[in-house]
């Protein structure tokens, strides 16, 4: 066999270790008949076929293209609030893949982000809740969020920041990352978890993008303290900029009779700012409205609990496969002629035959787009 | 053009009409029939989460396994030729399976091969790569076997020639290939 298959064999080895995985579990996710075809792969003794190279690719979540040129992007800088206990590298090099794809379309479109994420330069050595707290007030300002943050976060990320956010089942242990590369910046968030306990995920995980310049794995490094510590910054300005104090402040006054404030009232400002009524109460402590005694007393009471839980059901949104903002740029991409019908499916990871109902659950109709045109006035 | 003396390399899309509207087993009498080495394994295709919208049991692979049509397969030097001559637009535009019948062509001394598609963009592709005339519409495949139906209109003459004639145009612009 040539070089040019010794080179792709050992390409493929090189990003199969990366993922942690054997010969056999590679063969068995590309479909291959036995692991021993992955072996004379790598080793180069093994001419490949163009089919076989695909569902290698997508078993080690790359592109032929990459496989082939050997072109792989520059390494990601990834963040993991949590781990996943199972197939951790796998979900990280999914994740990867699906940004890289995102940017894709947005330069096909030619879309860039409007404006840089802002930077915060916190030294995790010395920085305090109170910084945390100035810095969700100043990205607050500088994002434009308003008076709900929650509502307004994911809109506001993905449009004028050009930030990728992508859902996964994280299974228990994960629960979301933060990601910086070639394709500007990614979020992956669990899509298992309520929708307010993603928007507080949301929220975290910007604090890693926002302090990207001083906090990163390289300053953090060994140190479990300060890992600690930097999670604990994160959850204090996510808590901030979802519950800013003089907007919550008003809210609760008007609630407020004779000194007090019923758990039907705090349920229902938990879910008018979308967050957990756990994160509302601690922001009240943290605000000085109720006492830390009084915040545990009142998450320990079962009739609380069982208020909060009434109102779950109506208000659990779970997100949809692919984010909309993606599935749009495709159909844009597709509609302005620069994908193919079976690539426009194949990243919408549809059939063609199932083409035309995956794209009406996102609300658009798949029309020949020569089909309907009108007269403007534009020469 | 010469249909009958050349062998029909199809694209996924004019396989599921061809089933759609019954002519896939007429068509394989009449014409030596090729399909990708990529579309011939990639079972999700021709996969429909709905029952009913797949509009017979299309299978591929046993048609190649019994011999009743060829896989071709583009080697990985062939790929990374075609490849190599496409911009990033373009390399982000096609299905990998697209990518190999284009390879195929690409290659293709003998002129004994012609690209069955509906695609716009894989007509313009194969335009600017100078092979317009390794390509033909479904409608005119139809014809050329005495088949002819009523065909949406992405699969007909006027609409392959219109995307030829845009492929040929940024051909001449050095759009999409510019080191060909």
């Amino acid at each position: 066999m040539g070089e040019v298959q010794k080179i792709l064999g050992s390409r493929i080895r090189s990003l199969r270790k990366k993922l942690g995985i054997t010969q056999q579990a590679l063969a068995e996710q590309a479909g291959l008949s036995a692991y021993q075809i992955v072996s004379e792969i790598e080793r180069g003794r093994r001419d490949v076929k163009a089919w076989e190279l695909v569902k290698i690719a997508d078993a080690l979540h790359t592109e032929v293209r990459y496989l082939i040129a050997g072109d792989e992007p520059a390494p990601a800088r990834v963040l993991w609030r949590d781990y996943p206990e199972k197939g951790a590298a796998a979900i990280e090099a999914s994740f990867l893949k699906s940004c890289r794809q995102y940017h894709g379309l947005e330069s096909l479109l030619g879309i860039t982000p409007k404006r840089d994420l802002p930077v915060v330069e916190l030294n995790p050595e010395t920085a305090s809740y109170g910084d945390a707290m100035l810095a969700a007030r100043d990205v607050a300002n500088a994002l434009d969020l308003g008076g709900r943050p929650a509502a307004a976060l994911i809109a506001v990320l993905e449009g004028n920041y050009s930030v990728k956010i992508w859902y996964e089942d994280l299974a228990e242990a994960g629960s979301a990352a933060s990601a910086l590369g070639d394709f500007g910046y990614g979020i992956l968030m669990h899509r298992e978890q309520a929708p307010w306990r993603r928007n507080f995920s949301l929220a975290h995980e910007l604090f890693h993008l926002i302090t990207r310049t001083t906090i990163s794995k390289e300053s953090v490094g060994e140190n479990q303290a300060l890992a600690e510590k930097v999670e604990r910054l994160a959850n204090g300005f996510a808590a901030n900029l979802l519950l800013p104090a003089d907007v919550l402040e008003v809210e609760i006054e008007a609630r407020v009779k004779h000194g007090k404030i019923s758990y039907g009232d705090l349920v229902e400002l938990a879910r008018d700012f979308d967050v957990s009524t756990e994160a509302l109460l601690w922001r009240l402590v943290n605000c000085r409205k109720l006492t830390a005694d009084q915040a545990r007393t009142v998450l320990n009471d079962p009739r609380f609990r069982s208020t909060d839980r009434s109102t779950m059901p109506a208000n659990w949104r779970q997100p949809a496969p692919l984010p909309e903002r993606y599935v749009r740029l495709a159909f844009l991409s597709y509609q302005r002629e620069k994908l193919s019908r079976a690539r426009f499916a194949q990243l919408l990871g549809t059939s063609l035959i199932d083409l035309s109902a995956t794209l009406l659950e996102y609300g658009f109709e798949l029309e020949d787009t020569d089909a309907y045109q009108i007269e403007t006035t534009v020469a | 053009m010469l249909i009958r003396s050349k062998q029909l390399l199809l694209d996924a899309s004019v396989i599921i009409t061809a089933h759609e509207i019954d002519v896939w087993n007429d068509l394989l009498r009449e014409v030596d029939v090729a399909v990708t080495s990529i579309i011939a394994h990639d079972e999700s295709l021709f996969f429909s989460k709905e029952a009913g919208l797949v509009p017979a049991p299309i299978n591929i692979t046993a048609l190649i396994q019994q011999g009743a049509i060829p896989e071709l397969s583009a080697s990985m030097s062939e790929i990374e030729r075609v490849r190599a001559v496409f911009d990033e637009e373009l390399n982000m535009a096609l299905h990998d399976g697209e990518v190999e019948a284009i390879a195929i062509l690409y290659a293709d001394q003998s002129d004994s091969l012609l690209f069955c598609t509906s695609d716009k963009v894989a007509i313009r592709v194969l335009a600017m790569l100078g092979l317009s005339d390794s390509g033909v519409s479904f409608e005119e495949v139809l014809k050329a076997t005495g088949l002819s139906k009523p065909l949406p209109h992405e699969y007909c003459a006027e609409y392959f020639d219109r995307y030829i004639a845009e492929g040929q145009t940024a051909r001449i612009q050095g759009k999409g290939a510019p080191y060909d």
